[in-house]
């Protein structure tokens, strides 16, 4: 067996359906959607209505509600700091949790430069954000909450509808980062009742440099734009459209929602089956986030004195991620299992296994066979592993 | 975690010197040091000979990519040699020989400590 690629939260590979409707806009379909003027911008500008129309349907909003961007860390951006900066926003406090994208923790700490007071909810040990902790944060100078939808790192679903409800209740703006809940979970945006919500496509097989941030009718006069120049996007987002990726977003998201529960089905059944195999075979292993109530295809677990990089490169050929650590530039362990209260070698031993629509069971057979093996071999390397199976701890 | 360089990337996957001594030496030397960065951990083990030559290095490592490299790669170089010699190996030493660069040498660092903590005052 070759590659095998367990890295699903990071990125898709291109499903051929998606890619079969993208490849004239390439080619033949050129044109810029807004050349009013010619055929050629006519088809792209209906290529790019009909893809909008698809996201929207499956997101439960209307096509005007969808602004494309080129992914979820510039919708976030747009979100954030777009509403920050309109002139109606009233106060300057933000709420966010501490498990959230880079993109948000890295947008909230530049709008405290500006001015922006910043509150970073705590989360439980899985990773959850408790509603009651949103609602006391909220001051009369809080103008935004931003809480994502599902934990791209150890899979925990937050409770967003209760958020959204609470923030509706106190008049308060409600963002969800919701990249890896779309195709994998329910996600219907009135439904779960926020302002906004930031998608991308590469995380459920369409193309990379195409995301969408939904601006819900009622939030629409609380935004600006980031980027300026023409008025693409409903004045929200300047500059010409990604023709290509618009048209492969919007098939992707036809297929992620068609296909989406016999899927979570299929995959969940995958990952627990994994999880069992790795469980059964080696000893002080630990789940980190939730054991119910998370993606389907995320399992992210601690190996008790074994490094996350060491095990990575050990096991060859097999793409999964490591939360970060002491080899990376900024030699700080993953935020998210600091978040959840991991310490020592549990911090530094978090592996996260990614599996999505094309994993099989053959793989998940031989990833499972090459952990155990690579697990093995480097505790029998660890100078830490005899004391610990003599005095197991608990994490 | 960038591509790791193959001169890491083979001693991780390909441990040679991991593990405990025999117990058949003149003289065994033990030492052990930890990462001021993070977690990382070495012990050290050197088998002598009557003379003060190097017969057999081993190594026990918990940690990242470069500090079982660098574990690995001070144990090849040791082996054959004197204590002399081993006490003038240095944290450049380890660095160059594994292309260490940047908040990785905090590999070379541990071993080296680890080395230095094995080896007797008088050498």
């Amino acid at each position: 067996m070759g590659r095998i690629y367990f890295d699903y939260h990071s990125t898709t590979p291109l499903d051929p359906r998606v890619f079969a409707v993208m490849e004239p806009y390439f080619r033949e379909r050129f044109g810029n959607s807004s050349s009013g003027d010619h055929a050629y911008g006519w088809e792209a500008e209906e290529a790019v209505d009909r893809a909008r129309h698809q996201v929207a349907q499956a997101l439960g909003v209307e096509g005007r509600e969808v602004i494309f961007t080129s992914g979820a860390t510039e919708a976030n951006d747009l979100a954030i700091a777009g509403s920050f900066e309109a002139p109606n926003r009233g106060g300057s406090h933000l709420i966010i949790s501490a498990v959230e994208h880079k993109s948000v923790l890295k947008t909230a700490a530049y709008l405290e430069g500006r001015g922006a007071t910043v509150t970073c909810l705590p989360v439980d040990d899985e990773g959850r954000v408790r509603p009651q902790t949103v609602a006391a944060a909220i001051t009369n100078e809080t103008w935004l909450v931003s809480i994502m939808a599902a934990n791209n790192e150890i899979g925990t679903i937050q409770p967003i509808s209760e958020i959204a409800a609470i923030c509706r209740a106190r008049g308060v703006l409600c963002h969800s980062d919701a990249v890896q809940a779309l195709g994998k979970i329910p996600f219907d945006v009135r439904s779960v009742g926020v302002d906004m919500a930031s998608f991308s496509a590469h995380k459920l097989c369409g193309p990379k440099g195409i995301g969408a941030l939904v601006v819900t009718d009622g939030a629409r006069d609380r935004l600006v734009r980031r980027v300026h120049g023409g008025n693409q996007e409903s004045g929200l987002r300047s500059g010409t459209a990604n023709v290509p990726a618009i048209v492969g977003f919007g098939r992707a998201c036809e297929l992620a929602v068609a296909e989406r529960e016999a899927e979570a089905q299929r995959v969940s059944a995958l990952r627990d089956r994994l999880h069992a195999t790795l469980r059964a075979a080696l000893p002080e292993l630990f789940l980190n986030g939730p054991s119910e109530d998370r993606l389907p295809g995320n399992l992210h677990l601690s190996f008790r004195c074994v490094e996350a990089e060491s095990l990575a490169l050990s096991l060859e050929d097999v793409a999964v991620s490591t939360g970060s650590a002491c080899t990376s530039a900024d030699n700080e362990p993953s935020h998210v299992l600091t978040a959840v209260g991991r310490t020592d070698d549990l911090l530094h031993g978090g592996i996260r296994f990614g599996l999505g629509r094309y994993t099989t069971e053959q793989e998940t057979d031989e990833v499972a066979r090459r952990v155990i093996a690579a697990v093995e071999r480097l505790r029998s390397l660890s100078p830490l592993w005899a004391q610990v199976t003599q005095h197991p701890a608990s994490p | 975690m960038s591509q790791p360089d193959p001169r890491i990337r083979s001693r991780v996957v390909a441990p040679r010197f991991g593990g405990r001594l025999a117990s058949d030496f003149a003289i065994c030397y033990r030492g052990m040091a930890q990462a001021t960065v993070c977690a990382d951990v070495t012990r050290l083990e050197l088998g002598c000979s009557d003379q003060g030559a190097i017969i057999a290095a081993r190594h026990l490592t918990y940690g990242c990519p470069p500090a079982i490299a660098a574990a690995e790669w001070l144990c090849q170089r040791l082996e054959g040699e004197t204590l002399a010699v081993a006490r003038n190996l240095s944290v450049a030493d380890v660095t160059a020989g594994l292309g260490l660069v940047g908040v990785q040498e905090h590999a070379a660092q541990t071993v080296i400590a680890a080395l230095a903590s094995a080896l007797p005052p008088s050498i």
